[in-house]
Order: structure tokens, then sequence, then C-alpha cells
């Protein structure tokens, strides 16, 4: 069994920059959601969104 | 009929994110269930540990199905299935029957590795961990979604939740059928089709190389669902007195502190699993190969690296959780604990970039070997966390006699310079592959 090519180097098809740009994004929104969350409940003002 | 690999990886991730949101939407609503029918705390943590029970061995099977009927097959079962379970539940008034029925709907969990070998069927080797990192990633917030958004757009009615969860997921899987395509091309399919037998599937379950895979997915994902269960009960008694200074008052307020600390620990595991994928694509694409033992010269070989890394930092990261609770520190814990989180999307999202490459004829079947099997685990490490005298001291155990030994088993298991998958447990011609 021979796995598929690398292709390294190859570049990438134009979907690929979407791809990563949404990634960034959920990236971003997990960090805002857990520093908004820990930021309300190390003041003593309330927990995860949804668990005030 | 046209359709590009993007539209394919759309459908199978809103499939993924909507069963994740059935799936979990028992533990939405379990505090309204337990009032309208009197459950004790017994009853209740009962219906909660239902929801895993199907995944093992659902997996496994729901793998295999996905290389011998195609993905959008399987997919649309899945759905169909659960959709109908889901919208009988919301008219039921015994609690037996009810609990059957969300039991039914928990196989929705399964669908992980269907949309795992879709993906791989359609993703070239050098975008693969982008793809999948994509497609379980974002399918994953389905059950964060689940536990934020259904309490406040259906309040206590969950009968309602559950009819507009099942009906919706009919639709999807409608949809599945009409626009989704097994494979890129119709001898891609009757291969996978072709190699879907026993004798395959022994192959994939015999390989040292899937079993470290496997294991590294247990002390990954395993982790992430067995430390979704196991924190807030953690944090609750380990820092009772901290979470008081911050001004909780009572149960309800220690729930609400404890909830949030165990809760970004589940979050940047599931949205942090992308970015793992596109890890795994630079490591591949820059040819870094920094580890030991670990192959250098393979197709794939930076992504075992990049894998091999994670590992290690799941490790040290254990080992700081118990240094950290050892301090007393609650802020140092949860800076721990978030690190730990990305750690965990370090190794979930590195290893399903690798699978398909591991077993390109046979990705469903391999899939739900090392994503089914793996979550057992789940059920073993609580035991150990609790069961150890010192409350902070089960990280640093399960890290040095379970995690250790695993990372070991994978250096060696990878240390093939050419066909890993050649190495397994069985020999080659009795599992039906030439050497």
């Amino acid at each position: 069994m021979q796995p598929k090519s690398n292709l390294e180097g190859a570049p990438h098809e134009p979907w690929y920059k979407y791809g990563v740009l949404f990634l960034f994004f959920e990236m971003a929104l997990a960090i805002a959601v857990c520093g908004y969350s820990l930021y309300l409940t190390f003041h003593g003002l309330g927990g995860f969104p949804g668990k005030h | 009929m046209a359709t590009h690999k993007v539209e394919q990886l759309i459908i199978a991730t809103v499939a993924f994110f909507w069963c994740f949101l059935m799936w979990f939407s028992t533990a939405a609503f379990s505090p309204s269930i337990a009032a309208a029918y009197h459950l004790n705390i017994k009853a209740l943590g009962l219906l909660a540990s239902s929801a895993i029970w199907m995944a093992p061995l659902g997996r496994i099977v729901a793998g295999w199905a996905s290389d011998r009927f195609g993905a959008p097959r399987t997919f649309a079962c899945i759905l169909t299935a659960c959709g109908l379970a889901s919208i009988a539940s919301a008219f039921t008034t015994d609690y037996t029957l009810l609990f059957i029925e969300r039991i039914l709907v928990a196989v929705a969990g399964v669908s992980f590795v269907v949309g795992i070998q879709h993906v791989a069927q359609w993703f070239n080797a050098e975008e693969i961990g982008t793809a999948e990192g994509l497609y379980a990633g974002t399918g994953n917030v389905g059950a964060g979604a689940g536990a934020l958004l259904l309490p406040r757009l259906f309040g206590i009615n969950y009968h309602a939740a559950f009819l507009v969860l099942g009906v919706i997921a009919l639709f999807i899987a409608a949809w599945y059928l009409w626009r989704g395509k097994a494979a890129r091309s119709v001898q891609q399919k009757l291969l996978t089709r072709k190699k879907s037998d026993l004798r395959g599937t022994l192959f994939v379950w015999s390989r040292y190389v899937a079993i470290a895979l496997m294991l590294a997915y247990a002390m990954s994902f395993g982790l992430e669902v067995a430390l979704n269960a196991w924190l807030p009960g953690y944090f609750t008694r380990g820092f009772h007195g901290a979470i008081l200074a911050l001004g909780f008052n009572g149960v309800a307020g220690l729930q609400i502190a404890a909830g949030t600390f165990a809760a970004v620990a589940s979050f940047t595991a599931s949205l942090f699993r992308p970015f793992s994928g596109f890890m795994s694509d630079l490591f591949q694409r820059k040819r870094w190969t920094p580890l030991p033992f670990v192959a250098k010269t393979l197709p794939f070989a930076p992504r075992l690296h990049w894998l091999g890394a994670s590992l290690i930092l799941i490790v040290l990261a254990m080992a700081g959780l118990t240094a950290s609770g050892l301090s007393g520190s609650l802020h140092l814990s949860v800076a721990v604990l978030v690190a730990l989180g990305i750690f965990i999307s370090f190794g979930t999202g590195g290893t399903f970039a690798l699978v398909p490459l591991l077993f390109p004829d046979r990705p469903g079947s391999a899939a739900g070997f090392i994503g089914g099997l793996s979550t057992a685990a789940a059920i073993v490490y609580p035991l150990i966390f609790s069961g150890c005298s010192n409350l902070y001291i089960g990280y640093s155990y399960v890290a040095l006699y379970m995690f250790l030994p695993i990372v070991l088993f994978y250096f060696w298991a990878t240390r093939y310079e050419r066909h890993p998958q050649e190495h397994g447990i069985l020999s080659n011609p009795l599992v039906g592959e030439e050497a």
C-alpha cells in the first residue's frame, strides 16, 4: 500500500485561504468567549454565557 | 451531478454539527427532564452517561459502513434514525421509553467517523489536515452550541426542542442524499468498497501505527470527554475556598464558577482543532521533523512529528495541572487548563490529519477503529482521578503511567522509514495484504 504523495511545495487551491481564514476566526472566537467568561468569573459577576 | 469538494465538506460539516447538537441535547435539558420526572441524582447521572454508550462500537460499525456503502447513504441513515427517535421522544410521557429513545438519539455521536471518511475521499494529501480539522472542529462546536443556545431558545420546553431537532435532521438527511457524493471518482469509491471486507478491517486493527494513533486519540479526545465530566466537580472540591472568595455563594454559585472553568477547556479543545490540522499541513509543507526516533523520510513524516510533539505537550500540561493544583492557585490552574485544552486540540487534529494518509483505501474502517475504541478511555480517566488519595495528583498518575507509555509506543510504532502500515500483530498474508 502506498500513501498519497505529499505534494510538497505545490500551490494551494483557492478554497484553502478561505478555509484558513475561517479557522483563525474560530480561534479568535474561542479566545474571546473564554476571555470574556473568565473575566466575568474571576470578578464574581457570573460565568460561561448562558449560565449567569 | 456537478459538485465541488468544498460543497462536500460543507454538507459533511453541517450534518456533523447537527448530529452533535442532537447528541448533547439531552444533557442541555437534563434539569428540565429531571424536574418533570422527579429524577434523583443517580438517575440523572445514568441519563448523562448514556450519551457515550453507543460511541465505541457504533463508530466502528459506522466507519466500516461508510467504506462499504458510501458516506452519504450512511450519514443519511444515521440522521434519519436519530431524527425519528428525537421526534418520537418529543411526544413521550413515560420516562423509561424516553430514556430508550434518547439512547437511540445518542447514536448521532457515531457520525463523526462517517464525515472523516467522506472528507478523506475528496481532499488531497497536502490539504487534508485543514479540511479534516475544519470538519471536526466546526462540527464539535455543535455540542457547545447546544448547551448554550437550546435552553435559551426553548426554555424548559424540551418536547418542542426535540421535535424541531428531529425534523431538521430529516431535512439534512435528504440534502445529504441529494447533493452528497461518496468520492471524487467512481474508481476510488469502488476501491474503498472492495477493501472494506473483514480481512481489510483486521488489517487496520492489527497495525502498530493504527494502534498508536488510536491510543493517541484516547490521550486527546478521550481526555477531552473525560474532563468535560470531571472538571466541574474538581474545581468545586479542589478550589472551594478560592471560588467562594471570588464572590460566589451557595451550590448554584459554585456550579456557575466551576462550570465556567471546565467549559473553557472544552471550548478551546474544539475551536483550536482546525488550527491543529493547519499546523499539520504546515509541518508537511516545511518538512519539519524535529523529533528523534520518529521516521523522517516518509511522505507524511512531518505530520507524525506534529502529532508526537502534541502528545508530549499533553503529558507536560497534565503534570502542570497537578503542580498548579498543589500550589493552590486557582488562576494558575485555569491558565494550565486552557493550555491543556489547546494541546488536546493539537492531538485530536493531528491524529485525523494522518489517518486518511496512512490508510487511503480504508479511511472509514481506520477512522472507526481510531475514533471509536479510543472514546472508551473517557470512562477510565475520571476513575483514576477520583481514586487517588490526593485530588490534584491524579493528572500526574495518568500522565506518568498511561500517557508516557503511549508516547513511547507512538515513537516506536512510527520509527519505520518505509511503509509503517506493513508492520503489525498479524502477518500481512493473514489479513489479505501483499508484503
